[in-house]
C-alpha cells in the first residue's frame, strides 16, 4: 500500500489537469516545478483541503478527506498568534488532537527537541525571528506525529545559513518514519533530501527521477584555488579531455565531476591552497527549466505511474 | 542529527465532544487575548453611555437593546470568521478533523461573545438609566427572541464571509436578504405604475418573507405570548437552520487553501 496516491487527478478551472502519484511509504518526494504551475495547489489538494476533489487522494489506503489526523501542512504563508508563546500554542494544538494532558506535554517536549525549538519554549511567537517562526509552525504540524507530512517550499525566504539548519531538521524527520512530500521551484539545498523527485508541468507529473537518477543529475563545480604550477595544470588537465582549468579555476562539467577526489589529490600534492569549491549550476533548477518541454523530458525520466504500471502488465502477463 | 525519541502515533483519548467545547473556549480566549474584543465590549458599553443614558422610555430601551443584537452578532461573526481565515488554522482544522465542527465552533463562540456584549449593554444600560429599567419579567419573556435573532443574524452572517462562500454566493445572499427589506423603496424606480399587479404580489412574498423577522423583532421590544409568536419563532428556527446547513454545506466543500 502507498502512502500516498492520486490517480488523474483534475481540479477544475485551474492548472492541475491529470497528475497521477504514487509515493511509497517512508520516502521524500519532491514536486517541483516552476512558478504558478499548481506545486502549492497540488500540495493543498493532497492535505484534503479540496472538498471533493481530495476525495481522489488516498493516504495510507484511506480518502485524504477521512485521513486528516494522519496529514501535516506546512506553507510559509501561515502567521502565527503574535501573542501566544510556543509551549501554550502547542499544547493548544495538542488540546484540539484530542490528547490528554500527559499525552500533550510528552508529544510537546518531544516536538520541541525534534525542531530544535527547547530554548524558545518560553517565549512569546513576536519575539522569535522569521526563522524561528517557521519551525514552530513544523512544531506545531508535527504535534499529531502525522504520518504523511506535506510542506510547501520550506526554505522560501530563509538565509543560506538557515536553510542548511532547515534541511538538517527536515533530515532528521524524515528518519522517523515519516513520508515527506516537498513543493519546491529547485531549491539546490533541499536536494539532498528527496528519494524521488515528480516535475509538475502542463497540469501533470511529467517525469519521475529516482535517488540515483537525482545523485547523478548533470553537474558543474568550480575550484577556485591559489595560482596552479605549470605541472599541476597539465595533470589536471590530462585526468579528463572535458576538464577546463585556466590560473585560478578549475572547472568540472558532467562525468568529470566523478574526478574531484583525484583533482584534490593532485592540488594537495602540488601544494596548492583551495579557497572554496562551489556548485556553478543546480540541477533542480536545470530540471524546472527543461519542464518547459515536458515531452523531452518525459522522454529522459519517464514517470514511475507509468513505468510501474508497464511492470505490473508485464508481471500479470508473466503469472498467465 | 537531533536525538531520538519514541515516534509511535497516539490516538485521541479525550471524546470528540469535549474537544469541540475546548475549541470553543479556544476562540474565545484568544479573541480575548487579541484585545479585538475590546472594541465589541467597549461598544456595548458606548451605546449604553450615548444613547441609553438618562433615558426614560423602558420600550426604548429594549428596542436599542433587539437593535444592538442584531448588529453586535453581525460585526462579531464577521471578526471571528476573518480569524478563521488565517492560514495558519488549516492546521488546527487538520487537527479537528471535521470541517463541520470547525465552522460550528466559530458559530458558537460568536453567539457567546455577542451575548455577552449584549449583557454588558443590559448590566450598564440598567446603571445609566434606571428611570427607563424595565421589568424584569418583560426582559426574561423577550429573551428567547434575543437569542433567536443573535443566532439568526449569526448564522446570516456567515454565510455572506469569504470563509464560508464564494463571491456569486456571498452575492446571491445578500441580494436575497437586501430586496426584500429594501423593495419597498426600490420597488416604485424599477416598475412602472402598469405593473402594479405584479408590484402587489412581490410586496405580498417579501411581506410574509420578512414577516417572521418583524414579529420577532416587535416581540423582543413588546414580548407577548401568542400562536403568532409561536409560529414565528418556528419559523425563524427554520430559516436558522436551513442557514447553518447552508453554510456547513459551503464551507465543506470549498477548496480552502486560503484559510
Amino acid at each position: 500500500m502507498y502512502a500516498l496516491s492520486t490517480v488523474q487527478l483534475a481540479i477544475p478551472h485551474t492548472p492541475i489537469r491529470n497528475v497521477s502519484m504514487h509515493i511509497p511509504a517512508n520516502t521524500c518526494y519532491g514536486i517541483i516545478g516552476a512558478s504558478n504551475s499548481g506545486k502549492s495547489l497540488l500540495l493543498s489538494t493532497l492535505a484534503g483541503l479540496h472538498g471533493r476533489v481530495s476525495a481522489q487522494v488516498h493516504i495510507n489506503g484511506q480518502s485524504s478527506i477521512q485521513a486528516t489526523r494522519h496529514v501535516g501542512y506546512v506553507t510559509p504563508r501561515m502567521q502565527l498568534p503574535a501573542y501566544m508563546t510556543v509551549q501554550h500554542l502547542l499544547q493548544e494544538q495538542g488540546t484540539l488532537l484530542g490528547f490528554d494532558y500527559d499525552t500533550t506535554i510528552s508529544h510537546y517536549q518531544r516536538v520541541l527537541r525534534w525542531c530544535a525549538l527547547e530554548q524558545f519554549a518560553t517565549v512569546t511567537i513576536r519575539q522569535l525571528s522569521h526563522f524561528d517562526q517557521r519551525r514552530v509552525i513544523l512544531a506545531n504540524a508535527m504535534m499529531a506525529r502525522p504520518h504523511v507530512l506535506l510542506i510547501d517550499e520550506p526554505t522560501a525566504g530563509l538565509t543560506a545559513y538557515e536553510q542548511l539548519v532547515m534541511v538538517d531538521i527536515l533530515e532528521n524527520l524524515r528518519n522517523r518514519n515519516m513520508t515527506m512530500v516537498i513543493a519546491t521551484r529547485g531549491n539546490a539545498p533541499l536536494e539532498s533530501l528527496f528519494d524521488l523527485i515528480g516535475i509538475l508541468a502542463d497540469g501533470q507529473i511529467v517525469s519521475e527521477l529516482d535517488a540515483q537518477q537525482i545523485r547523478t543529475l548533470p553537474r558543474t563545480l568550480m575550484i577556485y584555488t591559489s595560482e596552479l604550477p605549470s605541472a599541476a595544470h597539465e595533470h589536471i588537465v590530462g585526468i579528463d579531455a572535458t576538464i577546463v582549468a585556466t590560473q585560478r579555476t578549475i572547472v568540472l562539467t558532467g562525468m568529470a565531476v566523478q574526478s574531484l577526489s583525484q583533482i584534490l589529490q593532485v592540488l594537495l600534492h602540488y601544494n596548492v591552497h583551495i579557497f572554496r569549491i562551489e556548485p556553478r549550476n543546480n540541477p533542480l533548477h536545470d530540471l524546472v527549466r527543461q519542464a518547459t518541454t515536458p515531452q523531452v523530458l518525459a522522454q529522459l525520466y519517464p514517470p514511475r505511474s507509468i513505468t510501474s504500471q508497464i511492470d505490473e502488465h508485464t508481471t500479470s502477463l508473466t503469472g498467465a | 542529527m537531533l536525538p531520538h525519541t519514541d515516534d509511535t502515533f497516539v490516538q485521541p483519548r479525550v471524546a470528540p465532544f469535549v474537544v469541540f467545547w475546548r475549541f470553543v473556549w479556544m476562540i474565545l480566549v484568544e479573541h480575548i487575548q487579541s484585545q479585538r474584543v475590546v472594541i465589541e465590549w467597549g461598544s456595548a458599553v458606548g451605546v449604553a453611555l450615548v444613547l441609553l443614558r438618562d433615558s426614560t422610555s423602558a420600550t426604548a430601551v429594549m428596542g436599542t437593546w433587539a437593535l444592538y443584537a442584531i448588529f453586535i452578532s453581525l460585526y462579531t461573526t464577521s471578526v471571528l470568521a476573518d480569524t478563521a481565515e488565517q492560514p495558519f488554522h488549516i492546521q488546527r482544522l487538520l487537527a479537528i478533523q471535521s470541517r463541520r465542527a470547525f465552522l460550528w465552533a466559530y458559530l458558537c463562540a460568536a453567539v457567546v461573545m455577542a451575548a455577552s456584549c449584549q449583557l454588558i449593554l443590559m448590566l450598564v444600560s440598567v446603571l445609566v438609566a434606571p428611570a427607563a429599567r424595565p421589568e424584569l419579567l418583560t426582559v426574561l419573556a423577550s429573551l428567547p427572541n434575543i437569542i433567536l435573532i443573535m443566532v439568526t443574524a449569526t448564522a446570516c452572517m456567515i454565510l455572506l464571509t469569504p470563509l464560508v462562500s464564494s463571491v456569486w454566493q456571498r452575492i446571491s445572499v445578500l441580494l436575497l436578504i437586501a430586496i426584500p427589506i429594501a423593495w419597498g423603496s426600490i420597488a416604485p424606480r424599477l416598475m412602472p405604475a402598469e405593473a402594479l399587479p405584479i408590484r402587489a404580489i412581490l410586496n405580498t412574498v417579501f411581506g410574509v418573507m420578512l414577516w417572521p423577522s418583524l414579529h420577532l423583532y416587535a416581540t423582543a421590544i413588546t414580548p407577548s405570548l401568542s400562536s403568532t409568536t409561536l409560529s414565528a419563532y418556528a419559523v425563524h428556527m427554520g430559516i436558522c437552520t436551513l442557514f447553518i446547513l447552508l453554510a456547513t454545506r459551503w464551507f465543506t466543500r470549498k477548496h480552502i487553501t486560503n484559510i
